[in-house]
């Protein structure tokens, strides 16, 4: 190989010799799969003190007004009490999840019956163009979110994911994407969908943990803000009209807004595949979670933002398996690409039997029309 | 033309696998690259329509519409888990290795040079993805392979500006290990990312697409001092307009310098101090992005605090990998190969 010979290296056949043979023994490494270093460089990951039992202030409501429409007044008056506080107990620690909104619970109206199938409306909003893609870290700042049996904090891991989930979508796709926060902060729900719509985001996902009474379960949800929701919104705007700067009147408006059509079907979508994936490769890794599916709740945070948005429930802190995985970064990377996928697979218009291929197992086929 | 080999059944493959375009050289003369795509037929009309069950390069991105799109080696790695990537690869490199045209007794010996961030992570997941095609098949690191093919492989730098990553390769007359290597993600497509968001909000009006972006960098990216003004035609509400993107072009491009100054200073400065000089002057440059116009001048300029450097860009990058990869497929010993 003179023609390739070096001008400027004084030993160029021994060095060539020996480096030849130091690639053959990295190869032959490689081939005997000798076990590699860590993929991924360790976060910084703060862990916290107390082991509460928190719960996300929506998911509160979402189960009270559904569970407990007899009463009301003295959920108003609860709930108000809870929200000017900075997390949320759950009051009601016996909630069991078949009890939680699941879709099929709520009677679908015919109007509703198309949502879900074809794929002309997700086309005519890729076509539009989805440019702008808002990340929200649930939680931050003085709110650490649910907080778990060894003191991790929901704020550092919706942030953590969130981050990585950011870093994901802005590499190589095209769209802006950005966080609602990139540290931990406080910033009201309101903040958060205000963001999203002066940012004129075409798609808002929210990260969240879990914790729920039975410590034995690892749910995996996704919700959308659904139509038939809008009563509980409604109330809930009388509780959120005394404490977080919404009027009834501007809450009329969200109520129209949250009526479209396509943000709806747009939702409903996004939830789908992002659930699909993210329950279809975790089920994959580890056997303990299960599929709580696609749900539709009165997430204040979904109904502000103009955008088309889900809130994803990536794991819960109340198991203690599952918190030791959310502790480590390979796991929350894993998440984060699950979510990417699941966003990107709606993006792209993927057709359903190839979203994830394994998105058939558990309840993931009964979420199927 | 690299010279003929003793036992002629055998055909080297040098293949550069890379997140944008992927390159092959072959012993038998044979030199073909494609952009990195890889676009399966979404279903039976698509299929159908365009008559066969894969697509690659530009064939698949035009048709992207009626395909399932994959770019496998987005951030200069194969995404863990992604079973649509990983056959991506597998695909792709079954195209390289066809555009070799090998004789059906032929047994085929590949190197292959990968990001060298993928090279870290996903080392079994390519092997496992060339294994298939190839009969022996060694992987490299891409600068690696760069810096084998110039020939330079003691007391220099690399930095291989890739779409996906940016990888520096201190060479020092040994196979480079993590000490000696870095990656920087602000390769190519992070400098499209920038140039379509400053783009789409100069002109919110007009349309821009990813793909028309890295063209316009691809045509016109420049750093320092600009020859002539960058002017490129787009649609505005359906109407093709020229516009002048001359200030946002070079502000993105100019992006990337500092953190490439920064990063190869650093490697620099932890060099035996004896030689680091002679790596100053044997600074290389390659990948898509050192055919920006004026970064070897930007980058000596940015770097001139630390003494004078010698930047290279190394001569027809879109090759250069898969050249380095099939010279050292040719010069490595019969016994090396005969155990992989």
């Amino acid at each position: 190989m003179a023609d390739r010979q070096s001008v400027n290296d004084r030993r160029p056949d021994t060095d060539r010799a020996h480096i030849l043979r130091e690639i053959y023994e990295d190869n032959v490494r490689i081939r005997d799969r000798q076990p590699r270093g860590s993929s991924y460089s360790a976060h910084p990951y703060v862990t916290g003190v107390s082991g509460l039992f928190v719960l996300l202030v929506t998911l509160l409501l979402a189960a009270d007004y559904v569970f407990r429409d007899s009463a009301p007044q003295i959920l108003v008056t609860e709930a108000t009490t809870f929200l000017s506080r900075t997390a949320i107990l759950l009051p009601d620690q016996s909630v069991a999840p078949d009890l939680m909104v699941h879709e099929g619970d709520i009677p679908t109206a015919s109007e509703y019956a198309a949502i879900g199938d074809g794929t002309s409306s997700l086309r005519a909003l890729f076509d539009l163009g989805v440019k702008t893609i808002v990340i929200d870290a649930g939680h931050g700042g003085t709110d650490p979110g649910a907080i778990g049996i060894t003191g991790a904090r929901e704020k550092d891991i919706t942030l953590d994911v969130a981050e990585r989930l950011r870093r994901r979508l802005a590499h190589g796709y095209g769209y802006r994407v950005l966080m609602t926060r990139s540290t931990d902060s406080t910033i009201a729900l309101r903040g958060r969908a205000e963001f999203s719509n002066s940012r004129n985001a075409d798609l808002f996902v929210s990260i969240h943990v879990n914790s729920i009474p039975d410590d034995r379960v690892v749910p995996l949800e996704t919700y959308y803000f659904g139509p038939e929701a809008d009563r509980f919104a409604l109330r809930l705007a009388e509780v959120e009209n005394q404490n977080s700067d919404y009027s009834v009147a501007e809450f009329n408006h969200m109520i129209q807004r949250m009526g479209d059509r396509i943000k709806l079907q747009e939702s409903r979508k996004i939830a789908r595949y992002v659930q699909r994936s993210l329950f279809g490769n975790a089920s994959e890794r580890n056997k303990d979670v299960s599929n709580w599916g696609v749900k539709t709740a009165p997430f204040v945070v979904l109904v502000g933002a103009d955008a088309p948005g889900i809130l994803a429930e990536i794991g819960v802190v109340s198991n203690l398996e599952s918190e030791a995985r959310l502790r480590t970064p390979e796991y929350r990377e894993q998440i984060a690409m699950f979510l990417e996928e699941g966003i990107v697979n709606y993006l792209t218009d993927l057709t359903q039997n190839e979203v994830s291929h394994n998105s058939t197992t558990g309840n993931a086929a009964e979420e199927e029309e | 033309m690299p010279p003929k080999k003793k036992n002629n059944n055998i055909l080297h493959i040098g293949i550069d696998l890379g997140t944008s375009r992927s390159a092959v050289v072959a012993s038998n003369g044979k030199r073909a690259w494609e952009q990195s795509y890889v676009g399966w037929p979404k279903d039976f009309v698509a299929k159908k329509m365009l008559g066969k069950s894969i697509l690659f390069g530009e064939e698949a991105l035009e048709n992207r519409l009626s395909v399932h799109l994959a770019r496998p080696l987005e951030n200069g790695v194969i995404r863990d888990g992604t079973i649509r990537d990983e056959e991506a690869v597998r695909e792709l490199v079954h195209h390289l290795i066809e555009f070799a045209d090998p004789g059906s007794a032929q047994e085929i010996y590949a190197a292959v040079g990968v990001p060298a961030e993928a090279l870290r992570v996903n080392k079994e997941a390519i092997r496992d993805a060339v294994k298939e095609y190839a009969d022996c098949l060694m992987v490299v690191s891409e600068p690696f392979a760069v810096a084998y093919g110039v020939g330079v492989l003691n007391n220099a730098l690399f930095i291989d500006i890739g779409a996906g990553t940016v990888d520096f390769c201190i060479l020092h007359g040994t196979m480079p290990g993590e000490d000696d290597q870095r990656t920087l993600t602000t390769g190519g497509d992070f400098i499209d990312q920038q140039l379509l968001g400053r783009l789409r909000e100069k002109y919110p009006d007009a349309s821009f697409s990813e793909t028309m972006v890295r063209g316009f960098k691809e045509d016109y990216g420049f750093v320092g001092q600009s020859r002539k003004r960058v002017k490129v035609k787009v649609p505005i509400n359906g109407v093709t307009t020229p516009i002048d993107i001359t200030r946002e072009m070079q502000y993105v491009c100019e992006g990337i310098v500092p953190a490439i100054a920064e990063t190869a200073i650093d490697l620099i400065s932890v060099y035996e101090p004896d030689f680091q000089d002679t790596v100053k002057d044997n600074v290389y440059l390659a990948g898509g992005g050192s055919q920006i116009a004026g970064l070897d001048e930007a980058l000596r300029e940015a770097l001139k605090e630390y003494g004078d450097f010698n930047i290279t860009v190394v001569d027809d990058p879109l090759f250069a990998g898969a050249e380095g990869a099939l010279a050292l497929a040719m010069d490595m010993p019969e016994e090396y190969w005969e155990d992989m």
